[in-house]
This record gives structure tokens, C-alpha cells and sequence, in this order.
């Protein structure tokens, strides 16, 4: 079968029902080893025992900025080809997406109070983040807004690419301006600036945390195939009404 | 491994991200439940998409 033939809603039904128990096993296994590497991982010899927060703190952050990256690009698959699923594949990035950004605000912020003395600051990081935050449930409230699901994939792509802006921003944000967050110590032209130690438990959280990504990705988007067909059937069954 | 200094924040991040995560899936697993259930009834009630009337049709 051609990747284009999953662009039919029941053909990508029946790849997502094959796929995502293995998705879903992979995931938890990927979980489960990756929280006995942290649980095993060494203290940091300036932050102690605290930087094991970051073996889910920065995956969350990464994710969520991927959840955004992967709804703009549906956004465009919305707007310029007029894929089937591209409208699909932005609404369920969404609110997988602001779990994870969610996941990164609460859990930086139980980081900071012990290492920064404070919960939250409003330094460009910060703030960067929760704005992303926002527009997570901005797109979300406007899917729930419109009832007409193509008018609210044109209307959710145009604000998903015009919000897709602060994905730099949260990027750089650290080199821009001045702020409480520390600057990139992974993702940067220089490599890794981690020890080792502290950097494989960090990558393998991150490739698990990943596949769960992919996996409530593929069953939302599963879901939402689903709900389409559920509101064929209720408009079917208004038409077939008598008297309409 | 010592948690001893900050135990307390650590196992909050860890409950919290296992608190949202597990929310997000309980979510999507009753979500898939009742639009399961919904387009079962549907189906109870004689009520199918002109695409499946199709794919059942011997033609």
C-alpha cells in the first residue's frame, strides 16, 4: 500500500487500529526503562538531586514545541494541498500538545522555586512558553467554536501559522534576552554541553515520551475520524426525519 | 540516590506530568469509547454513510 492511500479516513483507521497497540507498547516500555535510568542517574554537582526534574522537563519543552511544528505543517497540508487528513492531524496535535506544554510550565516551575527561589518569573523564556500555552487552548477553542469542520481547519491552520512565530522565539529566547532560564545546553551548534551521565537518561526520557506523543497523536486522530462520521450519521438521520 | 534536599519538588514534577499525561489518555480512551458506542447505535438504528452503503453493496 502507497503512503497516499492513508489519506483515506478508513485505510488510516485501519493503519492506526494495527499500529498503535505496538505504539503503545513501545512507549511504556521506552517509559519504563527510561525512569530506571533516571532514578539511577547522578546528582548535578551544583543543582543536587533537583536535576532530575529535567528528564521531564525538557522533553515536555521539546514536545511542545513540536506538537506546534507538526500543526503547522498540517496547517499547510490544510491550506495549500487540501489533504484529507491534514485538518485531522492539526486538531489532534492540539491538545496533546498542551499537555505537554502544560507538563513543561508545572514542572519548570516546581524546578525554579528550589533552584531560583521562585515559582515563576516573567523572564522571555517563561513567558514565551506560556504564551504557546495559550495558543494551544486559542486552537482548541476555536475548533469548538465553529461547527463546520472545514471552515474551522481554514480558520485553526491561519492561526496556527501565524502562532508558529513564537517557536523561534521560545528557541532563542535565551540568547535574545537576558533571562533567569539557563541558555540551550543540548540543542546547540557547539553539541552537548551535559555530562554524559545526565545526557543519556535525558535523550532516552525524551525518545519515550516521544513515542507516547505519537501515540495519542495517532488515537486522537483516530477519535476525530470517528466524530466526523458520527456527525455524518446525526445530519443523515435529520435529513431521513420526516418533515425536513 | 539522594533526594533527601528536595524530595518534595521532584516527586510533585513527576506526579504532576504522570497527573496531566494520564488525564490527556483517560481522556482519549473514554473519547474512543463513546464515539464507539454512539456510531453503534447508529448502526442499531439502520442509519449508515452512503460510502458504507456502498462498500457493502455487491457492486
Amino acid at each position: 500500500m502507497a503512503l497516499i492511500d492513508y489519506a483515506n479516513p478508513s485505510k488510516f483507521l485501519s493503519f492506526a487500529d494495527r499500529v498503535l497497540p505496538w505504539l503503545i507498547g513501545c512507549a511504556a516500555l521506552a517509559l519504563a526503562f527510561g525512569i530506571n535510568q533516571v532514578y539511577g542517574a547522578p546528582d548535578d554537582y551544583q543543582q543536587g538531586a533537583t536535576v532530575k526534574i529535567m528528564f521531564v522537563h525538557v522533553p515536555a519543552a521539546w514536545l511542545a514545541m513540536f506538537g506546534w511544528g507538526v500543526m503547522s505543517i498540517a496547517a499547510l497540508g490544510t491550506l495549500v494541498w487540501r489533504h484529507p487528513l491534514a485538518d485531522v492531524a492539526g486538531k489532534a496535535a492540539a491538545p496533546v500538545g498542551a499537555a505537554f506544554t502544560l507538563t513543561c510550565l508545572v514542572t519548570g516551575s516546581l524546578w525554579g522555586r528550589p533552584m531560583w527561589g521562585t515559582y515563576w518569573v516573567w523572564d522571555a523564556r517563561l513567558t514565551s512558553v506560556f504564551i504557546l500555552f495559550l495558543m494551544y487552548l486559542g486552537v482548541i477553542a476555536l475548533w469548538r467554536t465553529i461547527d463546520e469542520p472545514s471552515r474551522a481547519a481554514r480558520a485553526a491552520a491561519i492561526l496556527t501559522l501565524a502562532g508558529a512565530v513564537n517557536l523561534p522565539i521560545i528557541k532563542f529566547s535565551v540568547d535574545w534576552w537576558n533571562t533567569l532560564h539557563q541558555p540551550a545546553s543540548v540543542l546547540r551548534l557547539g553539541g552537548p554541553t551535559i555530562h554524559p551521565d545526565l545526557l543519556a537518561p535525558l535523550l532516552i526520557m525524551a525518545f519515550a515520551l516521544a513515542l507516547l506523543f505519537f501515540a495519542l497523536h495517532l488515537a486522537v486522530m483516530r477519535n476525530e475520524i470517528l466524530r466526523r462520521r458520527v456527525r455524518t450519521m446525526h445530519l443523515l438521520q435529520a435529513q431521513a426525519a420526516p418533515g425536513s | 540516590m539522594n533526594l533527601a534536599s528536595h524530595a518534595d519538588f521532584i516527586v510533585a514534577a513527576y506526579g504532576a506530568a504522570a497527573a496531566i499525561l494520564g488525564v490527556l489518555i483517560l481522556w482519549v480512551m473514554f473519547d474512543y469509547r463513546a464515539l464507539r458506542r454512539t456510531l453503534a447505535e447508529f448502526e442499531d438504528e439502520g442509519v449508515t454513510r452512503r460510502s458504507d452503503h456502498t462498500a457493502r453493496s455487491p457492486l
